[in-house]
């Protein structure tokens, strides 16, 4: 509940609840796997070793992979809000409205979707991909399980189809370089969906794009990295991938407080200060302990101390020991990266709050 | 372009019995709970000995220029030529709930069933009805909003805006000018006399 103020009259909302802060998340989540995807792919040719190259090339296809899963959930997430789902399906024709960004939104999505499902069969079938058994080819086993008349069918068609269908190497990776800005574009649209209203100050034009833009980022990078930290161990790769999202995670929190202290310097707006206070009372506990803490400082600081660790107390990480506690730690690291990406969305959208209409 | 329909409200003979409210929920059948397309608050300024209390009847304020339109993906939401009547086209609807953060007024609102209804000035009766209904300006005997047939004080009007520019005073007319909305709102007259009550639309936010 709002305090409530002389002379104004609180306007209710919340018409969004879990599931569109799960949707949000998760659209943030696709994109950054499909940016961590490519990115790893360009600098594979570049990896110290074949240990270094097999992971890089591990992670681009684990970012893949998760970019399709975590778009196709989110956008069940979605259809699970609307009143008339069905209705949502007919777009292509119903979605007249293109100054809409929920249209601008659903277009960037689907292409986005296309691209990287299609891309996703070029990764992980075809000819050239059988026999392969890297963690990330478990897909591969699932498939093939299912069988008619001891045939592989979905396997097969499937490689079949990749086989015909997949471009030359050189324009592959220029149509997932292009999938990479259309990942952007779907992390920076669900900020762009909430900022494009002006009833919310929580919801600033300023502010959310780039805070969303990074936390995506982040997130999707945490996804993927911790997959190949989680089925092949630790690599040069899952540590150099960490201190680039520790770069994200210092801009994304240095984002968040200068959003925040704009905020609270607003105080001719009785909005703004409800939103301040609402963060401090109500929302206090998913937004300073679970986006700020668990999402943010903390995963700087476990990055701040294994790497601090392992340069100055020159520890042998090819140690078992040392292995897994550090493997454990990328992977903690990671997931609480996610946690603080999904609490991000969960307080935009159940701390916004509109502004009053005022009795003069 | 036909004549802007609206609403003109006085609430210097308001009491707040909600009346307006429940009339509306009546005629359109909107299901129990929270699905109030006509509401009253009471907003109260000042301390004592200083302190007073305004009631406020609020609904759809069918705008000049919609945000919940601007918003809406399959443009199911129409600020209609004929009448200025802002309505809703429920069957193209996907409940989506933009609209409901767009609107400063927290006017749409959506039952069981997800899709947006809201006030169509008494267009016709029951949820979303009013879409495809003839234009007030031309309807043999237009229907009173139940709202205004039921307000006890009458407080409440509704008329083309022309009509209820003859019930206002100068002060509501100036302030109407100046109002991005279809709806008339009197100020109130304090027991000194002058302090002026008004509902402000929000200033858009610049970040």
């Amino acid at each position: 509940m709002l305090a409530a103020e002389s002379g104004v009259i609180w306007v209710p909302r919340v018409h969004w609840g879990l599931f569109i802060a799960t949707y949000l998340f998760l659209g943030g989540v696709s994109g950054g796997s499909y940016v961590t995807s490519v990115s790893a792919q360009l600098i594979r040719g570049r990896a110290s070793s074949d240990v270094e190259w097999q992971s890089r090339d591990e992670t681009s296809r684990w970012g893949s992979l998760l970019s399709v899963v975590a778009i196709g959930v989110g956008t069940g997430a979605l259809l699970y809000h609307l009143g008339a789902p069905l209705r949502a399906l007919t777009f292509a024709w119903n979605f007249t409205n293109y100054g809409s960004w929920l249209v601008i939104g659903t277009w960037l999505i689907v292409i986005f979707s296309t691209l990287a499902t299609l891309d996703l069969v070029w990764n992980f079938f075809g000819s050239e991909k059988q026999g392969r058994t890297s963690g990330s080819f478990f897909v591969r086993r699932i498939l093939g399980w299912i069988a008619i008349g001891g045939e592989p069918v979905v396997l097969n068609l499937l490689d079949r189809f990749s086989d015909i269908t997949k471009p030359p190497q050189k324009l592959h990776t220029a149509i997932r370089v292009f999938g990479a800005f259309l990942g952007m574009g779907v992390i920076v649209y669900t900020s762009m969906l909430l900022s494009d209203l002006w009833t919310c100050p929580l919801w600033n034009r300023t502010y959310l794009p780039p805070l969303f833009l990074m936390s995506g980022i982040s997130t999707g990078l945490a996804a993927t990295v911790a997959m190949p930290a989680i089925f092949d161990g630790l690599t040069e790769t899952v540590h150099q991938y960490s201190l680039a999202d520790d770069a994200l995670i210092v801009v994304e929190l240095g984002i968040l407080l200068a959003f925040y202290n704009f905020l609270q310097g607003r105080t001719g707006c009785m909005a703004s200060q409800a939103t301040v206070d609402s963060l401090n009372s109500v929302f206090s506990m998913p937004f300073w302990v679970g986006v700020v803490g668990l999402g943010l400082l903390t995963p700087l600081a476990m990055s701040l101390v294994m790497t601090g660790a392992s340069a100055l107390f020159d520890l042998d990480e090819r140690s078992h020991t040392w292995h897994q506690i550090f493997r454990a730690g990328y992977v903690l690291k990671y997931s609480l990266v996610l946690v603080g990406g999904f609490f991000l969305r969960y307080v935009i959208i159940f701390a916004a709050v509109k502004l009053p209409l005022t009795v003069a | 372009m036909g004549e802007q329909w609206g609403f003109y409200f006085d609430p210097n003979s308001c009491m707040g019995c909600n009346a307006c409210a429940i009339a509306c929920k009546n005629r359109h059948g909107t299901e129990a709970g929270h699905v109030d397309w006509r509401r009253v608050e009471t907003v109260s300024t000042g301390e004592f000995p200083d302190y007073q209390e305004t009631n406020v009847s609020l609904s759809c304020m069918h705008c000049e220029d919609p945000p919940c339109v601007d918003v809406c993906p399959t443009n199911a939401i129409e600020k209609r030529e004929s009448d200025g009547i802002v309505t809703i086209d429920r069957d193209e609807c996907i409940g989506c709930r933009y609209c409901g953060w767009a609107c400063p007024y927290g006017a749409p609102q959506y039952g069981e069933e997800g899709l947006m209804q809201k006030c169509n000035l008494c267009l016709d009766k029951g949820p979303g009805a009013g879409a495809d209904a003839e234009s007030k300006n031309t309807q043999d005997d237009p229907l009173e909003p139940a709202c205004v047939d039921e307000c006890v004080g009458e407080a409440l009007h509704a008329g083309p805006i022309g009509e209820l520019m003859d019930l206002a005073s100068d002060a509501a007319a100036r302030k109407f000018e100046q109002n991005p909305t279809s709806v008339i709102v009197e100020p109130q007259t304090g027991e000194e006399g002058q302090a002026a009550a008004n509902v402000e639309t929000p200033i858009p936010y610049q970040g």
